[in-house]
């Protein structure tokens, strides 16, 4: 049998005894239940929910399981959660009915209600396997393109440290990435960015992005530019006259590291603070850029400053994965917390590799992705 | 089941978001609603956050997208009654460059 553990049902039933039974039932399996009495509260329900499956009733007074199903079916954010009638009557024109507005399944509440739990597990478990086949599928096509969203190892330069944590959400690909291009072995462009949206389409757009970003990087290197800011404004151009790209956005760090000297160049498009911890000092730093996102107007202006590290000064340049979290069963976006909690790994001189470790261990709600450079001498 | 409760206020089009975690299941159809609006000719669109404690990356995609057909037909979008955390956000990643933040809705009546 399906493991119930992080499942959750919409019950609807206007007969509170048999929503009562229902519930316990389902309770016993370990659903989550969320109870209605009818179709209005559970499109209530359905504002700020999100059940993995609803059981509903055909015969309600006012408004039948029916019209509760249209409306399901109209929304977009709840339209694919599987949908199952429970139905006093074995009417076929009934049936029928349903089953053209998509309804996975007919159940008659004869049925003993152990039976009615163990359908509804198996609706859900082939739906599972059905989405986890397209994924796969999906899956199998993304790394035929041969687009990673990180590169596969951290390049090796003298005297510094640089690692990558890239934790997708809930295992898709997402909008961010990473990249760094290390050219004539004097200046390595260091790259992190964030299509703003979630799973494929931001992967997708990624994917095309990223291709602009490696050719603007290479055609300014060829007329020996390599400053951040006007590889940004160039970008930022070219995605604001790109009609395939007219509603995507996105969020970009660039970092150029000058192997001579140690300098680095950095510039923002509405990316998050970066964070320089100085060791010496025992002090955390954010380093705000102005720029705004790439893709919002041909009108942004991106400006760079320098920055520099002495020995074991730590840089970390990140995506807003990393602030977002679950409190109290809420979820919040807080940079600060993330920065007093880096702060701490920076003063207990943490490993890079430790803290990655635990970072993902943690719940996410988005892709999170960072770089870490530290110099070492 | 909408998204977003519209209402007027003097010359202002108000655009309530009636969820509490404005996310990817929500931006297209906040988009959608946004853009009609605009293209009913709406010239000053406010957008209440009152509702709001959290939102992603996604639905604000989804409102820039709106500001910028908004920029396109010469109308407006104002942002309002935003909570701290969500205000945070906007200006972390300059969307306070981008657009007029009201802390309420009085100063439209």
């Amino acid at each position: 049998m399906l493991e119930n553990s992080s499942k959750s049902i919409l019950i609807v039933d206007d007969n509170v005894l048999m929503l009562k039974v229902l519930e316990k039932a389902f309770s016993n399996a370990n659903y989550k239940c969320y109870m209605a009495e009818g179709a209005d509260e559970a499109l209530d329900i359905l504002v700020n929910t999100k059940p993995d499956i609803i059981l509903s009733d055909y015969e309600m007074p006012e408004k039948n399981g029916f019209y509760l199903r249209e409306r399901i079916i109209e929304n977009e954010a709840t339209r694919k959660i599987p949908f199952v009638f429970l139905t006093a009557h074995q009417s076929k024109h009934l049936m029928l009915e349903g089953l053209n507005l998509k309804a996975i399944d007919y159940i008659t509440k004869d049925t003993p209600i152990d039976v009615i739990v163990f359908k509804v597990n198996n609706v859900l478990h082939t739906v599972e396997e059905q989405y986890q086949t397209s994924v796969d599928e999906l899956k199998i096509a993304a790394e035929a393109l041969n687009f990673k969203s990180v590169p596969h190892k951290e390049p090796v330069i003298e005297n510094w440290q640089i690692g990558f944590l890239h934790k997708p959400y809930k295992d898709f690909p997402g909008g961010d990435f990473i990249d760094c291009i290390t050219i004539k072995k004097s200046h390595t462009f260091f790259i992190v960015g964030d299509v703003m949206g979630k799973k494929w389409k931001a992967w997708f757009f990624a994917f095309g992005i990223l291709s602009y970003i490696r050719s603007a990087i290479r055609i300014c290197v060829l007329d020996s530019i390599t400053s951040p800011a006007a590889i940004m404004q160039k970008i930022n151009h070219v995605i604001c006259q790109d009609d395939t790209l007219q509603d995507m956005l996105c969020s970009l760090s660039i970092l150029v590291l000058n192997h001579a000297d140690g300098k680095i160049t950095y510039a923002g498009a509405g990316d998050l603070p970066i964070m320089l911890f100085n060791h010496q000092k025992q002090a955390l730093n954010t380093i705000h850029a102005d720029g705004w996102l790439l893709g919002l107007s041909t009108k942004a202006v991106y400006k760079e400053e320098e920055i520099w590290l002495q020995n074991n000064d730590t840089l970390a340049i990140f995506t807003d994965g990393l602030i977002d979290g679950i409190v109290n069963n809420i979820k919040k976006s807080d940079y600060d917390s993330f920065k007093k909690e880096w702060t701490n790994w920076m003063l207990q001189e943490e490993e890079y590799i430790s803290i990655f470790t635990q970072i993902k261990k943690k719940e996410a709600v988005d892709d999170a992705s960072l770089l870490f450079l530290k110099k070492t001498s | 089941m909408i998204t977003c409760k519209i209402s007027e206020i003097n010359n202002y089009t108000v655009a309530t978001i009636l969820i509490a975690e404005a996310n990817l299941d929500h931006s297209a159809k906040f988009k959608e609603q946004l853009i009609k609006l605009i293209d009913e000719g709406k010239q000053k669109i406010v957008v209440s956050f009152d509702l709001v404690t959290y939102v992603d990356s996604s639905f604000l995609g989804a409102l820039v997208a709106a500001l910028k057909h908004a920029i396109a037909n010469d109308a407006e979008i104002i942002v309002a009654c935003l909570n701290k955390d969500v205000e945070d956000l906007f200006k972390l990643i300059r969307l306070d460059k981008v657009f007029t933040i009201i802390p309420n809705l009085i100063a439209l009546a």
